[in-house]
């Protein structure tokens, strides 16, 4: 309950506790027709009454009943505007709150759950709020009202409603305990499923190349298993509810009959029996308004662990605090544009023990090309991810353009920047709205300068063989193009912001050499000017370099040109050697 | 999966009928259940029989004495009868759960099973995210039909038959004014929950597309950031949140309003019964009574039970029908070919590509008639630009795809004509892109091994320079990978490396198997790698030519066909696109 409370505003507020008052005037309402049927009764018995008389008390029900429901449809109506505001400021909110995470809040995360906690737990509300928050509303109201009318009725009876909602409750609470830990069990074991499922499709070549259909099998099998087993138990648990009610409801018609019947034998004087017959007419009707707000509260109870389970996961997200915060911002004249520098920047991943990177200072100018090579896990990745700040540096200084980026706002630090990442991501879209992707802070691409940069980025010719060409559709990821489609879209996409700072993590791995070598031509043309960083697996790529830093397990090992590392570093000539390169240096 | 949609098309009898395989096992254990369901909805329909005549004795002695004798019998009788109602109802819903979980569970298994016969080709159409939907969502949806609403039907159908019968037989008139009534009520409640369905329908689009823009964020994190989306993104989200917003609340208030209508409708019965009633009774008409009003004011209220059933029922098998067809779209989709007979005791290691056509549409052909023969032992390079067909020839060697013509033959044999799982017994592979399963590291290695022994297993980590990962993860070679763990891109290929390694298989290939590895580390793996090729039949896709320069023989692919066959020096003295490709490699960037 307390997200809901956190998205409802004043007007929600205030529209909450005029539906509380107008439910409980719609209750009375609807509880005295019983009570009018009692006085019918009450005249039928002693034989006062007269045909006219009917009619006018017909009348008087079906107006409390009309009534009833008009204001019914009025609390609806305002229990849906709140509860449909909620829900879209729940998903609001979590959006907006996910959208400025930085890279420690995500991974700290893990993607996969934080998008199960933006749409998944965000429906589980959602329906929560559609099923429930009606009747979670009007049964307690419908509860405490038939009550007061049973007590003023006879109290004797409510000794035996009593009964029943303390066996209900009784039953519900065991129900409650027993079921809640197969409720987790489950959502293991769904998890386990969906795992094996998820393993079938993306593993499915080495399933068939490794005859691995029986491993699989009874992975999944396993899962399936236990799935059903913990859903059935929890379902079987709650399977008493239901018969239980039945025979409650109609026990407790039962017992007020014959206990009416004992009540009437010990009456002197028709009147007085007549009095009590009448009661028990209108008794078996509220019993049965009672009940159906029991099961109701009782409904709303079973989807509580639910939704608490989705509650706290949202919460979590929400209650979030940031890592990365805004700098004041540096402004328009900044002392060196166009140069990064590292000045002994250490860094470690969140939950990390160990740095990823000690020690690390360079500086590149405005217009040179520098390169950063290393195997796999030395660090290099990690030392791009703070030049826009995506991961915050521990100890040292990172500046860009002579200011620490600590001080930029993030978009001044970011616009300044294009930056090529390692995996190649296209969103759904059109190719028009992927090289156009983003804010540069100065102007938004127009279909002119889209081509341009696709022209540079060497993806000019195969979106002009598309039928559609620049409007071509794209699909979520991008998997509707080939890998090495993907690279040139996104190399066309940092050309697009015209930034003064490249950034390519080894982003030209999926081209064939020939269609590498173009784009790299056709890029120092463009990016004359610019500072360029390249992370590489190839000398060849980066042997021109004006700077090249050769990284070891997150420290720089050496730093100069092709030539000089040659003859000073041992890592660089190991590098070198197993790419053949000495020779071809000759 | 846009060739199925015959299936989608299917009748609801037609689906009705193939989902009725999955149940017939339990078919003797349904009807069971049904029959004593529906023995106690008979036995709920006697109760306002039973208690009316409560009244009628209390009514009876009301001016002089009640007989207490009656009251005591007939309590014990109700309670007899509530008792007996009470375990036929939980036997019932047991029972019926019980049948609805085994069903679910059985056609989750059956579309297993059904993924591993899929023809590879189609996996391109089969996204995870969808079909984990379709496995837990559309199964539950059924499982779901199952216990409410094809189990109840003959229960509720007594229910109502039962009360009608019961009505008419205590007062005509009366019955006809309830039914009337009640019929009515139903009637308008079911326009209320026809008119929900196209807002519901607008609810769940805005929400799909939210989660798409939210999946997307979140995957695409690093560029979000980096190019300063977020406020492009916000203000498309909450356009769409706005208009789910809006459908919501409008379907939500539909929804909300079925409350408050169903109890008019009752409110409205019980008017007519009270008015009716007493009217009869003032005249004398019939012999009406109160305690025959009392067996009405129950029956009605009994009625409500089957009619929001049969007013739901439509509603909930129009969605366990999308639902159904969603499954068998998936359990339609096109399978492997048949599996040959043949065997291969001996394997030589022979394998030649005749005149092999194959594209993945009808459309475009990406390869044009390939043709080969490679000679026992022999290490086979092939290379070639992005988008040759390099992966596609050995892919069709695994018999991922299945030839348009040609043959593709391993000793003579052709490969359509062995079990899939003694073809992927002769040939290994390592696969450009890593896939690592949710297991331990030892058993990754050991997939397609399991017999292999200790000393192997070591030797194959030693090899594939995988000692040093294995001694910093926790819980060393029993370390389970999950997305989580700390692996790179490079060495879960050395991992896929090992994998092959050590299953020793007749024929090798490698496709980009060391794409992701440094340069340092692939230079030591190498000479493993030289070692497992050496006199074995092996192929071998990749972009580093300094990797194939040793090779036998090396096919230079493009646009689908050979266009150069020799060694080394004998492409390089030609001058042609190898010799290009090798160049261009260390020309200055």
């Amino acid at each position: 309950m307390k997200l809901i409370f956190r998205f409802l505003n004043k007007k929600d507020r205030l529209l909450a506790l005029v539906i509380i008052a107008v439910i409980i005037v719609q209750v009375l309402l609807e509880t005295h027709i019983p009570s009018i049927m009692s006085g019918i009764s009450n005249m039928l018995q002693s034989g006062t009454m007269e045909t006219g008389m009917i009619g006018l008390k017909a009348i008087e029900m079906l107006a409390f009943a009309l009534s009833a429901f008009v204001i019914a449809c009025f609390a609806s109506y305002m229990i849906s505007i709140v509860g449909s505001h909620v829900c879209g400021g729940i998903r609001k909110g979590i959006f907006e709150k996910v959208i400025d995470f930085s890279f420690s809040e995500v991974s700290e995360f893990g993607v996969g759950t934080l998008i199960s906690r933006c749409t998944d737990d965000a429906a589980v509300m959602q329906d929560f709020m559609s099923d429930c928050l009606q009747l979670l509303v009007q049964a307690p109201v419908m509860l405490v009202i038939v009550i007061i009318h049973i007590f003023m009725v006879r109290p004797i009876w409510l000794g035996f409603a009593g009964i029943v909602i303390a066996l209900l409750v009784a039953l519900v609470i065991v129900m409650f305990i027993t079921a809640l830990p197969l409720v987790s069990k489950r959502s293991m074991a769904r998890d386990r499923l969906a795992t094996a499922t998820r393993e079938h499709v993306y593993g499915i070549r080495e399933i068939h190349a490794g005859n691995g259909y029986g491993k699989q099998k009874k992975a999944y099998d396993e899962a399936n298993e236990d799935m059903m087993h913990y859903q059935l138990k929890s379902n079987i648990i709650l399977s008493f509810f239901s018969p239980s009610v039945i025979s409650l409801v109609h026990g407790l018609s039962v017992a007020v009959y014959i206990s009416g019947a004992y009540i009437i034998q010990a009456i002197d004087g028709t009147p007085g029996r007549i009095a009590v017959f009448s009661d028990m007419v209108a008794f078996v009707s509220y019993s049965s308004l009672m009940v159906s707000a029991l099961v109701n509260i009782v409904t709303i109870v079973l989807s509580a662990p639910g939704m608490m389970n989705a509650q706290k996961r949202i919460l979590e997200v929400l209650d979030k605090e940031y890592t990365i915060r805004d700098g004041a911002g540096a402004g328009e004249e900044t002392p060196e544009k166009g140069t990064v520098e590292f000045r002994n920047v250490c860094f470690k991943y969140p939950g990390s023990a160990e740095n990823a990177l000690t020690d690390i200072s360079f500086k590149i100018r405005p217009g040179q090309t520098t390169a950063i090579i290393g195997g796999t896990g030395s660090g290099k990745t990690s030392v791009l991810n703070l030049i826009p700040r995506l991961y915050e540096a521990g100890e040292g200084e990172v500046l860009v353009d002579g200011i620490n980026v600590k001080e930029y706002h993030m978009n001044e630090l970011r616009n300044r920047i294009g930056y090529v990442p390692q995996s190649s991501y296209l969103f759904s879209g059109t190719i028009m709205s992927n090289i156009g992707y983003g804010e540069n802070g100065r102007f938004r691409a127009t279909l002119e300068e889209v081509r341009k940069a696709a022209e540079t980025g060497q993806a000019d010719e195969f979106i002009r063989m598309k039928e559609e060409g620049y409007e071509s559709k794209v699909q979520s990821g991008g998997t509707n193009f080939s890998g090495g489609q993907r690279q040139r879209l996104t190399i066309s996409r940092a050309i697009c912001r015209d930034p003064e700072i490249y950034i390519f993590d080894d982003s030209f791995s999926a081209l064939d050499f020939k269609t590498d070598a173009r784009l790299r031509s056709a890029l120092k043309e463009t990016t004359a000017g610019a500072s360029v960083i390249i992370v590489g697996q190839r000398i060849s790529t980066i042997r021109d370099a004006d700077n090249i830093i050769v990284m070891d397990s997150g420290r720089i090992v050496g730093q100069g040109t092709h030539e000089e590392l040659l003859r000073k570093c041992d890592i660089y000539r190991e590098i070198a050697s197993s790419q053949n390169l000495e020779e071809a240096a000759v | 999966m846009n060739e199925n949609n015959r299936t989608a098309e299917l009748g609801g009898g037609e689906v009705i009928k193939r989902l009725l395989v999955f149940m017939k096992p339990y078919t003797a254990m349904m009807i069971i259940t049904i029959i004593v369901g529906t023995s106690g909805s008979v036995l709920n329909i006697l109760i306002p029989g039973q208690i009316s005549k409560f009244a009628e004795i209390i009514q009876d002695g009301i001016g002089s004495s009640i007989d207490m004798g009656a009251v005591k019998s007939l309590g014990i009788r109700c309670v007899i009868i509530l008792i007996a109602l009470f375990f036929c109802n939980l036997f019932y819903s047991r029972r019926m759960e019980k049948c609805a979980q085994y069903v679910a569970r059985d056609i989750r298994a059956a579309l297993n099973d059904k993924l591993n016969r899929v023809a590879l080709i189609c996996y391109d159409r089969i996204s995870a995210g969808d079909l984990i939907a379709r496995t837990s969502v559309d199964v539950e949806h059924i499982c779901i039909a199952i216990s409410k609403s094809i189990g109840p039907l003959l229960i509720n159908v007594v229910l109502l038959v039962g009360a009608i019968i019961f009505m008419f037989i205590r007062c005509v008139p009366m019955a006809l004014c309830v039914i009337v009534s009640v019929l009515a009520g139903t009637l308008v409640s079911m326009y209320v929950t026809s008119k929900t369905i196209p807002m519901r329908t607008a609810q769940r689009m805005a929400q799909a597309r939210m989660n798409i823009q939210i999946d997307e964020t979140l995957t695409g994190f690093v560029v979000v950031k980096s190019y300063n989306a977020e406020n492009d993104l916000v203000s498309s989200f909450n356009a769409s949140n706005d208009s789910y917003v809006k459908s919501m609340q409008k379907s939500q208030f539909a929804n909300n309003i079925l409350t408050p209508l169903m109890s008019l409708v009752n409110n409205i019965t019980y008017v007519v019964i009270c008015l009716v009633g007493s009217f009869m009774m003032v005249k004398g008409i019939g012999g009406v009574d109160i305690s025959v009003i009392v067996a009405f004011i129950l029956y009605s209220r009994m009625l409500s039970s089957p009619l929001n059933y049969f007013a739901g029922i439509l509603g909930m098998l129009s969605i366990t029908l999308v639902s159904s067809r969603k499954i068998l779209e998936l359990l339609d989709i096109p399978e492997n070919v048949d599996e040959g007979q043949k065997s291969l005791p001996e394997v030589r290691g022979e394998v030649a590509f005749k005149d092999v056509r194959f594209g993945y549409n009808r459309e475009r052909e990406i390869i044009h008639g390939f043709n080969a023969t490679i000679r026992p032992g022999m290490k086979v390079a092939i290379v070639g630009p992005t988008g040759a067909g390099k992966s596609t020839l050995v892919n069709l060697l695994m018999r991922f795809y299945e030839t348009d013509s040609g043959s593709i033959s391993i000793d003579g044999v052709d490969v359509k004509e062995l079990p899939r799982e003694t073809l992927h017994d002769i040939l290994g592979m390592v696969m450009q892109e890593s896939f690592l399963f949710e297991a331990s590291i030892r058993d990754n290695i050991l997939y397609a091994a399991p017999g292999a022994g200790d000393d192997e297993l070591q030797d194959v980590i030693h090899k594939c320079g995988l000692s040093y990962l294995i001694s910093t993860m926790p819980e060393g070679l029993d370390t389970v990978l999950s997305a989580q763990t700390a692996v790179s891109a490079g060495q879960r290929q050395l991992i896929t490396i090992a994998r092959t390694m050590i299953k020793n298989p007749a024929i090798l290939i490698l496709d980009e198997a060391t794409s992701s590895v440094d340069t340092r580390t692939e230079l030591l793996i190498q000479k493993a790698l030289d070692e497992l090729t050496k006199d074995r039949t092996s192929f071998v896709i990749a972009h580093r030519l300094s990797t194939i320069k040793n090779a036998d023989v090396i096919f230079v692919l493009n646009e689908g066909d050979i266009v150069e066959t020799g060694n080394h020096e004998e492409l390089l003295a030609a001058g042609g696109l190898y010799a290009d490709l090798y160049h261009s490699q260390f020309e200055a960037a």
